[in-house]
């Protein structure tokens, strides 16, 4: 293969990693005209997953995933409190994903940034939408009492597609929990758990989204970096449940430079299915 | 009162008000309904014994560097149940027009803990107890690090705990994955700093000292001391005190903690060693 580094006309040489810096989209053109991208993948490669469980003991449930070099690590704690009126069967799951400045150079502290409150609002849908988890599970006695399960994640480091990334942990780490066995007393009025014995939480469908981009209305790239994110012109992510649900969302628009945006996701469609087997391997081997 | 006070538009947000659950033991009847973490004192062990380790045993340490490739240096400590990744950024143009004056550098030390890292959650709102120990933190690294070799730029040292085990213990390994972590960026320094922390239970005059404790270790304490040090130079960074002790006791505390960091240097001395190798290895 061509160095596709190494610049044709110009008689000056330049540095890969300075190039990259200053003209990063001519530099991701250079390698794809060579279909292959800077970290040596192929355009429609994944990175290797790798999932741990439970490693942190403060938490009621605990996973790390990394996709690639992105990281993230999700702890679930289980609270209780009273049902809202109205929905007197029902507990809460509350996911949310923190982008600490730990992550990346861009990453501010303080308040969530944009990213982390879009994906944050996207993890609750998913856990509802697609029932993950049943909110009726975690009722304990109607209207008196009911698991809260804050599901916090961190993301650790930041290379990239951290949406998926926070899917698996959060699905690892609620596979991962495990709820005191608790029951309503009624003299006191109030709930008691026992300190020994605990039960799994039920986790009841496993959807797995699997995340594309669309650069230079052309090249489809499976599970972008963060160097090739912001060159994206369309972020496409399929998610595939269990049931072989599909749900589909786009961020950008669905038809650049006359490429048939429904044909492109047909493709993400039947890429993220495949995917989605290789993904649930990992998971079931943890 | 309490309406809304969780409440954050930028959050997911769960209930008003929720409570960690209470605990009652299966072997005895429902009556014994107790907290978490009160025990009777009947069932805890003698006070002036050590559960598990020696008086004067520090918890082994996992260090690790350059774990965070988007960061120019970072560190993964690990010490028994006590877990945290640190990341250093810079040195970087500094947003305030005041500090850009400067002959020195500015150093930043954030720390936080995650909402999972302790016994009862950690609401992510703004933590007085972070900033504390942020700032302990920093006073440690910062005899340490050349400010004036950058000049009107900052270098940011981000802490973030995945699970704590002690306080003291914590500021200790923070200190040490941040020294870790900002050489691994190439900061100029005069030496690694390494900390180490100590506490003293039972009647005053009398009872043991035990180093590095645990979070049960502290909350039974009647008074400890923190040092961090330089024992490249042989210098002291950083000396707190907390509690009811005599002046000597805080002296031999001191002393001990302070012969504990020559051995932790040693250890953060291989950690950096081997990466420096590996990265030679590469290029």
């Amino acid at each position: 293969m061509e160095d596709p580094t190494a610049s044709g006309s110009s008689s000056t040489k330049l540095d890969p990693e300075i190039y990259s810096r200053i003209h990063p989209r001519a530099y991701l053109e250079r390698f794809l005209a060579a279909s292959y991208r800077p970290s040596g993948r192929t355009p429609p490669s994944f990175r290797p997953v790798q999932i741990h469980t439970g490693s942190i003991s403060t938490a009621d449930g605990s996973a790390l995933a990394r996709l690639g070099d992105t990281t993230v690590v999700c702890g679930v704690k289980a609270e209780l409190a009273e049902p809202d009126a109205g929905a007197e069967r029902r507990g809460w799951a509350v996911p949310n994903l923190d982008l600490p400045a730990v992550c990346g150079s861009r990453f501010k502290p303080g308040p969530p940034g944009e990213e982390a409150q879009v994906w944050s609002e996207r993890l609750w849908e998913l856990l509802i939408e697609n029932e993950v988890i049943s909110l009726e599970d975690l009722c304990i006695e109607p209207g008196r009492s009911a698991w809260v399960l804050y599901i916090d994640l961190v993301c650790i480091n930041y290379d990239g597609n951290a949406y998926d990334a926070s899917v698996l942990a959060m699905i690892a780490a609620l596979r991962n929990t495990t709820l005191p066995k608790a029951r309503w007393d009624e003299d006191k009025r109030r709930v008691v758990c026992s300190r020994k014995e605990r039960v799994p939480l039920q986790v009841k469908n496993l959807p797995i989204p699997s995340t594309f981009g669309v650069f230079d209305g052309q090249h489809l790239l499976a599970d972008p970096s963060a160097f090739e994110e912001p060159l994206l012109d369309t972020i496409v992510t399929v998610t595939v449940d269990d049931a072989g649900r599909i749900r589909v969302q786009l961020a950008g628009p669905a038809c650049v430079g006359g490429v048939d945006g429904l044909k492109v996701v047909g493709q993400c469609v039947q890429a993220a299915r495949a995917r989605r087997k290789e993904v649930l391997g990992v998971l079931d081997g943890t | 009162m309490s309406t809304l006070i969780n409440f954050d538009r930028r959050r997911v947000n769960g209930p008003e008000k929720s409570a960690p659950p209470l605990y009652f033991d299966d072997d005895d009847d429902d009556d014994e309904v107790e907290e978490e973490d009160a025990q009777p004192s009947s069932a805890r062990p003698s006070p002036s014994q050590r559960v598990g380790r020696a008086p004067s045993s520090v918890r082994p340490i996992f260090l690790e560097t350059g774990l965070i490739p988007s960061a120019p240096g970072s560190a993964y400590l690990e010490q028994a149940l006590t877990k945290l990744v640190c990341a250093v950024y810079g040195p970087r143009q500094l947003k305030s027009a005041v500090s850009m004056s400067s002959e020195r550098g500015t150093l930043s030390v954030s720390l936080k803990y995650a909402p999972f890292a302790t016994p009862a959650r950690k609401a992510p709102l703004r933590d007085a107890e972070d900033r504390r120990l942020s700032l302990r933190v920093r006073a440690a690294l910062a005899p340490a690090v050349r400010a004036e070799s950058f000049p009107k730029a900052g270098v940011d040292v981000f802490v973030h705990v995945l699970q704590g085990d002690g306080e003291d213990a914590l500021v200790c390994a923070a200190v040490m994955a941040a020294s870790a972590a900002l050489a691994d960026a190439g900061v100029e320094m005069l030496g690694l700093v390494v900390g180490c922390c100590a506490v003293r239970v039972g009647l005053p005059g009398t009872g043991p000292r035990w180093l590095d404790p645990c979070e049960e270790e502290q909350r039974r304490a009647r008074g400890g001391v923190g040092v961090t040090c330089l024992p490249a130079l042989g210098t002291v960074a950083d000396l707190w005190q907390w509690g009811e002790l005599s002046l000597d006791e805080v002296d031999e505390m001191a002393d001990e903690c302070r012969s504990k960091c020559d051995e932790l240097h040693h250890v953060a001395v291989k950690v950096l060693l081997e990466s420096a190798k590996r990265r030679l290895g590469r290029s």
